[in-house]
């Protein structure tokens, strides 16, 4: 008797033993197979958000994209009491060890549009189908232009016709390997890409995601670096979006408008969370900042005092010491804060009237060029009059207002890059608001036209792993 | 033959003592055991003949001898003693629970005796605890007790646990810290056990016993045994309570005070060094405004930090009826902490062990714990948000509350102090108020079995454990406070985040037990195991902002949510296993082990491990020719085994997903990981000789280990280009290998032991030497490229971790300029970020550390002192850098020795001239230094109130005490505190620990008084 007791217990504990095998098979509580997604329409508009996510990061429009090309240039000036982030930047001592790194964020992008593209043929045809595929397309577009204006010479530039570009990717593999072909390949495919994206996108998706006019304003850029002015000009006539007025400018900057902005990385501040002004100061309470940089003495004297960018991109604000500073505020916060947490503007009205002035004037069309620029001119400046410029001093005026009003936005170093100019910054002029303070040091006030620190370098994790990938001229 | 020799000489000692009888006296006396209870059935002997007798039921026994005599007392489970006839007739003695070779070692699924053991297993006992010091955590104890075992508390915060390495570092990207098992049950840590709980800690070294943990044992095993009541034996009640006071460990260096500060800035300024012109010190106008300063005069470390209370009561029940054992405790421990308006840490536990003889043949036991903690939490980050910065950072000349031109405190509008922000834009003891963070920990902790006696050699043991632990975590930032107005949301001020986790870990374990005696001498036992193991986590994060009222942190009264999270993770091990252990004749013994584990978190591809290990150990004095008669013991023995480490792969790592998020507010679906079907458990194997040895009447005894332990299939991330477009930019793969191969020596030396003195001297040491082997080939290197962590560096042939730094060359005697090497080794001005020089063989790993202790008993009074030692290993001294900035951080305070500055050609041993402060202030080895030192880490007084003047009133001891802890440090190289854990608690750290000092919570000394009462 007592013997069945005990081959009762022990077969209990056989039983138990066998009724854990299923248990070995588990499967994630928050994500699904790759290969079982891309279904229906619902799935790829998840999905195509996912694509628009990947701009934010620090390294992206979430920050260094909007603040490096003007911390290299001549825009800004280190504040000496600021944690001095991207300082060897600023003094251009970036090397592969010290880089950039451009290639992820913008590849990740490439990463989520291909794998729309792929299984788009999963739902039916159609606008829906069609606009899914134009932004997929427009995405990585963009993102290869980023990449090619940071890694790359514009082709308006000497010897950039053997320079490098950036592969291009189309296939859905982790794997993948290809070696850089020349930037003429990697433009041809921006704007074979956006040409394409322009007949399939819809023109009201809106300021948060690529749209017609996005798509035609950031060809008119395209064509702005490739030196094909007509096709510039094209492109930015087929963009309808207006300029913001006065009225709207200020309220643009604190998201209150969007007046004005074709397209934009629309974060949600408590949500998302990036902070792109954070790039330029933090700020407290009591309106004291702790400075990064701040607009250079030089530069903020060339506003002038009718002009509304001046104020909406600066003020003069103390730091907890009482030193005073132009400190930057185009990305402030949204109204009422001061965190720094606003939409990255990727491209606006403005900047494409500039490509277009700048694209007239190139073809020695002074008077549609002075149009364009007055366009933009008498939505800046109270009681706007005319210069009426033309020939080298028309050039000089669209260089100077698209300096003003591309500031902090993430085009200076790219437009001195493309129009074969140098960078000079001033040698006494400090970071104090009345240009007193800690001037930049001497080897860091002049880099020459040309100079192969105008490509950024490529990250040495990225030759790391592949060894064969191609490194940038000058940074061997 | 042996018995009629025996017989033979039992006729001839009748005969000799009733020859002597003459010379004769009766002794008689009690024998009792440490608790006080008599021994019924204990042998008394007169040493050198065969003459003894037993005592009786109440322990007593009356016994012929002579003066002179030595009579030996001695009783199964006990330690035998010997005492010399005197004078007196009367001889009481108390018998100790037996503490050597003899002793029962709990090891993997069951206990063995010391005898038996056949690989390298290091005991703690409760008894070895209960001398130390009264910390929370029973890791933090283990340190320089046991040899090879390496533990660094993570800092000085009250509760907080300690890292703890078993045969040094084994991996690279997953954990390196043992499997800790209470009572057969997996437990997250040791933070949750009571130390008076513990009735020994056995650490597991080698795979010839861990390698039955299988997967999990790689970086070796730890094993707590809790108390347990004896059987037929009436309770006894065990009160311990111990109160004291806490401090800093104080620094080995001065910081500056107003005076000193002031003039100090005045130098700077006069120098011309950037940014200091505007301090205050060279701005001062008058003798009035100097006064003033130096008026102020606050030291930051009495402002800031407070005495800490540390206190620690628990009472204790154990005791058994015939087929019933018992152990119950309950304890309470408080710890405020050295920061003053926080308080620290409580926690409260309370146990349950039974064990029940249900039937003849069939036990029934369970083991159960409650503990539950809770503790208020200081920023731990490199900024002003941390004290223990801001103690340092905060001038002398400042003042915590804004102070008018007589140095009188300001006051708000309501009537309270106004906050002085000071130089850093923030006032901490604001933070402290304004901005409280907590943590809870609840920890449910218990294992149910059941043991059969199936006969015929047969034995069934089937458990159930489960440890269920739950962490909630609350942080708020009250709209009132200063930090919102540097990070919170302008239109909803104040917010506020509530997270936490809940961890259900359960196993359930079958094991069938055949054991059988062959031709009497040959025993084996074979095992049989199945086990299955799921762990569940589930944890969430809210968070929520805009507070009207700074007193109510409940998220419901907030205006806006802006964050909800949770999650949830599961994954299982389901293992096989087969064990064998044979014994000769009780000196030769062997083992032999396979495990089978298969796991839901390993690829597709590799699902299943099989780790297996072999032992042997031969005693040689066991054998009848062994005549060295010094020699009592004499174990050589080694083993062989492979273990894995599982803890690096997340639940889901092995596949490939695509992940949920939003946008702006909406849903995102994106490619989350690429997975590796491949991916595999880290694996681990160790040979590990060892003798073990007692000599001298057993009074000098002795381990000596050797092991080299090679870990392979270290998980590494093999980064990919990104190119094609991989979320986490590399696949994670079992590719790595390292070695450590080490030396441990332990030795005990019971110097004096009679009845009035006890003196015993104790020691240990472990070196250690780490190699890395592979890591992810490339192109370049095929046997792996290095992996840059900050400032250390992972390279083949090098140890893990080594420092990996651009060289300080010293200063130029002409001018004071900082000097470095350049990257071909040559000496320059400039200064190179890239021109990083592997330091080789200088790394946060030591070459040995280990422990010390001294024992005197006299009377009634005990004597405990305990050292511990570490050397070889280094430290990069940021803290240092912060303190003497050369100029670029004189608006914070200094040490006093930043006075010691480049200031004529020709000077030496200086600091580097200010105007050169930032070039001087780069990253380089100038702040790395080595970490050894030797820690005085207890010192404990005790005194036993004689037995025969309490026992009337019912107590059986009554033992009152005082501790001093980590009263002294001596560390020749290092300025602060070199015991280095977590340099800074809330920055990423992906070496680990001991590389650096941020600011972490500072270590403690404390006083102590105590008492333990038994009854």
């Amino acid at each position: 008797m007592k013997n069945i007791f005990k081959t009762l217990l022990f077969g209990f504990g056989l039983i138990l033993v066998q009724s854990c095998d299923d248990e070995l098979n588990q499967l994630p509580n928050d994500s699904l197979p790759p290969s079982s997604y891309y279904t229906n329409a619902g799935e790829f508009e998840n999905a195509t958000r996912g694509i628009y996510s990947g701009f934010m990061g620090g390294s992206y429009y979430g920050g260094s994209m909007l603040s490096l090309p003007d911390i290299m240039s001549d825009n800004v000036i280190l504040a000496q009491q600021g944690r001095r982030s991207n300082q060897s930047f600023h003094e251009w001592r970036h090397s592969p060890n010290l880089a950039w790194g451009l290639l992820y964020r913008p590849y990740l992008i490439t990463n989520r549009a291909n794998l729309v593209i792929t299984n788009i043929d999963n739902i039916d045809d159609g606008s829906e189908k069609n606009n899914f595929l134009g932004e997929a397309r427009a995405s990585r577009a963009l993102a290869m232009f980023d990449m090619i204006r940071v890694y790359g010479k514009a082709l308006t530039q000497n010897g950039s016709d053997t320079s490098l570009g950036l592969p291009i990717i189309e296939g859905i593999n982790p794997n993948v390997r290809a070696l850089r072909p020349s930037v003429q390949v990697s433009y041809d495919y921006v704007v074979s890409e956006l040409e394409a994206a322009k007949g399939l996108i819809n023109t009201d998706n809106g300021t948060g995601r690529l749209n017609k006019d996005a798509v035609n304003a950031l060809l008119s850029r395209a064509y702005l670096y490739m030196g094909q002015y007509q096709n510039a000009i094209t492109a930015a006539n087929a963009v309808t979006t207006t300029i913001a007025p006065i009225s709207d400018f200020p309220q643009v900057w604190v998201d209150a408008s969007e007046s004005g902005v074709i397209f934009k990385i629309d974060q949600d501040r408590n949500l998302d969370g990036y902070q792109p002004g954070v790039e330029w100061s933090q700020s407290t309470a009591n309106n004291e900042v702790i400075p990064e940089y701040v607009m250079a003495y030089s530069l903020s004297n060339l506003y002038s005092s009718t002009d509304i960018r001046k104020s909406a991109y600066t003020s003069i604000l103390a730091d907890v010491d009482g030193d005073i500073y132009n400190a930057i505020i185009k990305m402030y916060g949204e109204t009422g804060q001061q965190n720094g947490s606003v939409d990255a503007k990727v491209i606006r009205a403005a900047e494409v009237a500039l490509n277009k002035a700048e694209a007239h004037a190139m073809l020695g069309q002074d008077a549609d060029a002075l149009a364009a620029l007055d366009e933009l001119r008498s939505n800046r400046y109270a009681g706007f009059i005319s210069g009426g410029e033309t020939g080298a001093a028309l050039v000089a005026e669209i260089k100077l207002q698209r300096r003003l009003e591309l500031f902090a936005e993430g085009h200076r170093l790219f437009d001195l890059k493309r129009w074969n100019e140098g960078i000079t910054r001033s040698a006494t002029d400090g970071e104090l608001f009345d240009g007193t303070g800690t001037p930049v040091p001497a080897a860091y006030l002049n880099l020459a036209a040309g100079s192969d620190l105008f490509q950024m370098p490529i990250p040495q994790s990225e030759i790391n792993v592949y060894p064969e990938f191609q490194q940038n001229p000058g940074y061997n | 033959m042996k018995t009629k020799i025996n017989v033979i000489l039992t006729f001839l000692l009748v005969f000799i003592v009733q020859t002597s009888f003459a010379q004769n006296k009766k002794v008689s006396g009690t024998v009792s055991d440490n608790e006080g209870l008599p021994l019924p059935g204990a042998t008394v002997v007169i040493l050198g003949t065969n003459s003894g007798v037993s005592t009786d039921f109440d322990g007593n026994y009356s016994i012929v001898a002579n003066t002179g005599d030595v009579l030996g007392f001695s009783f199964v489970g006990y330690t035998t003693q010997k005492v010399t006839v005197g004078t007196n007739n009367m001889i009481n003695v108390t018998l100790d629970d037996d503490n050597n070779l003899d002793e029962v070692v709990v090891v993997a699924f069951g206990t063995k005796t010391r005898d038996e053991l056949t690989s390298a297993v290091t005991v703690v006992t409760g008894e070895d605890l209960a001398k130390l010091s009264p910390t929370t955590s029973i890791d933090n104890m283990l340190q320089g007790i046991a040899p090879g075992v390496q533990v660094v508390a993570a800092n000085g915060k009250p509760g907080q646990t300690a890292f703890v390495r078993v045969r040094g570092v084994g991996s690279i990207n997953a954990s390196s810290a043992p499997l800790y098992i209470i009572d057969g049950v997996i437990a997250p840590d040791l933070n949750s056990v009571n130390p008076v709980d513990v009735e020994s800690v056995s650490i597991l070294k080698d795979a010839a016993t861990s390698s039955l943990y299988g997967a999990r044992a790689a970086n070796g095993v730890v094993l707590i045994k809790t108390r347990s009541g004896k059987k037929n034996k009436e309770a006894t009640v065990t009160l311990s309570s111990r109160t004291g006071v806490g401090q800093r460990v104080k620094d080995n260096f001065k910081m500056m005070n107003a005076a000193q500060k002031i003039q100090y800035e005045r130098e700077l300024a006069s120098l011309g060094v950037p940014g200091t012109g505007g301090l205050p010190g060279p701005s001062i106008s008058s003798q009035a405004d100097y006064d003033r300063l130096i008026g102020r005069d606050t030291d930051w470390f009495d402002t800031l930090l407070k005495q800490s209370i540390v206190q620690s009561n628990s009472m204790s029940i154990a005791g058994g009826s015939e087929n019933t054992s018992y152990f119950l405790s309950v304890g309470h421990d408080r710890n405020t902490g050295i920061i003053k308006t926080i308080n620290g840490f409580e926690r409260m536990n309370a146990r349950l062990n039974v064990t029940y003889d249900a039937k003849d043949w069939l036990e029934v036991s369970t083991n159960f714990s409650i503990s539950t903690t809770s503790s208020d939490e200081p920023r731990d980050r490199n900024n002003v948000q941390n004290p223990f910065r801001a103690m340092y950072d905060y001038n002398p000349y400042e003042t915590k509350y804004i102070r008018d031109n007589d140095n009188n405190i300001v006051y708000d509008d309501l009537g309270n102090p106004e906050w002085n922000l000071t130089s850093n834009g923030y006032s901490i003891s604001e933070a402290l108020v304004n901005n409280p963070e907590d943590e809870y920990f609840t920890t449910l902790l218990g294992g149910i079995s059941l043991k059969a006696d199936l006969g015929k050699g047969f034995l069934n043991t089937f458990k159930i454990g489960a440890v269920n632990t739950r962490f909630r975590r609350e942080s708020y930032l009250k709209p009132n406070s200063v930090l919102q107005g540097y990070v919170g949301d302008a239109d909803n001020p104040g917010s506020k985040t509530d997270n936490g986790s809940s961890n259900l870990n359960y196993t359930v374990t079958n094991l069938v037990t055949y054991n059988k005696l062959i031709g009497e001498k040959h025993d084996f036992t074979l095992t049989g195991l199945f086990e299955f193991n799921k762990s569940t986590t589930r944890s969430y994060s809210l968070s929520s902002i805009g507070f009207s009222n700074p007193d109510f942190s409940v998220q419901s009264v907030a205006a806006l949510p802006d964050a909800a999270s949770t999650s949830l993770f599961e994954n299982t091990i389901l293992s096989y296993g087969a064990f064998l252990d044979y014994g000769y004749d009780s000196k030769l013994f062997a083992t032999a082990s396979v495990r089978r584990d298969l796991s839901s978190v390993f690829g597709q591809n590799n699902q299943s491990g099989v780790f297996t290990s072999a032992s042997a150990a031969y005693n040689i004095a066991k054998e009848s020719w062994w005549n060295v008669d010094f020699v009592n013991d004499l174990k050589i023995r080694a083993s062989a085994g492979s273990s894995g480490n599982r803890n690096g792969i997340g639940s889901y790592a092995s596949l490939a997903t695509l992940g949920f998020g939003s946008f702006n507010g909406q849903s995102t679906a994106i490619p989350t990981d690429n997975g590796n079907p491949d991916l595999g458990f880290e694996k681990n194997f160790i040979f590990d000789v060892g003798l073990e040895f007692t000599i001298l009447d057993k009074k000098v005894s002795g381990v000596i280990d050797y092991y080299e332990r090679t870990t392979s299939d270290l998980l590494l991330d093999a980064p990919l280009p990104s190119l094609g477009g991989e979320p986490d930019g590399s696949i994670f793969s079992n590719i790595g290998e390292m070695t450590n191969k080490g030396l441990e020596l332990e030795l005990k030396w019971d110097i004096v032991q009679n009845k009035d003195w006890t003196v015993s001297l104790g020691g240990n040491i472990a070196f250690i030497d780490n190699e890395v082997t592979q890591l992810v080939p490339s192109s370049e290197n095929a046997s792996g490229s290095d992996i840059i962590r900050g400032n250390n560096i992972i390279r083949v042939g090098e140890e893990i971790n080594t420092f990996h730094l651009p060289m300080w060359a010293g200063i130029n005697p002409a001018n004071g300029e900082p000097l470095f090497y350049d990257s071909d080794g040559n000496v320059t001005n400039v200064y190179d970020s890239d021109a990083n020089v592997l330091m080789s063989g200088k790394s946060p790993i030591a070459d040995f550390d280990g422990g010390l202790n001294l024992f005197v008993a006299y009377k009634g009074f005990d004597l405990a002192t305990d050292f511990y030692f570490k050397s070889g290993n280094y430290i990069l001294n940021y803290m240092e850098s912060n303190m003497l900035s050369d100029g670029t951080g004189a608006d914070a305070n200094q040490r006093v020795d930043a006075f010691n500055y480049w200031k004529n050609p020709g000077d030496t041993n200086v600091l580097p001239n200010p105007m050169f402060g930032n070039e001087a202030q780069q990253n380089s080895d100038r702040w790395l230094q080595k970490g050894d030192y030797i820690r005085l880490r207890n010192l404990t007084l005790g005194y036993s109130i004689p037995r025969d003047l309490i026992s009337k009133m019912g107590i059986q001891s009554f033992r009152v005490f005082v501790q001093g802890q980590n009263l002294w440090t001596f560390a020749p190289y290092f300025n602060g505190d070199p015991e280095v854990g977590i340099g800074s608690g809330e920055t990423g750290n992906s070496v680990g620990f001991g590389n650096y000092n941020l600011y972490s919570y500072p270590q403690t000394q404390s006083f102590s008084v105590g008492v333990d009462i038994k009854f």
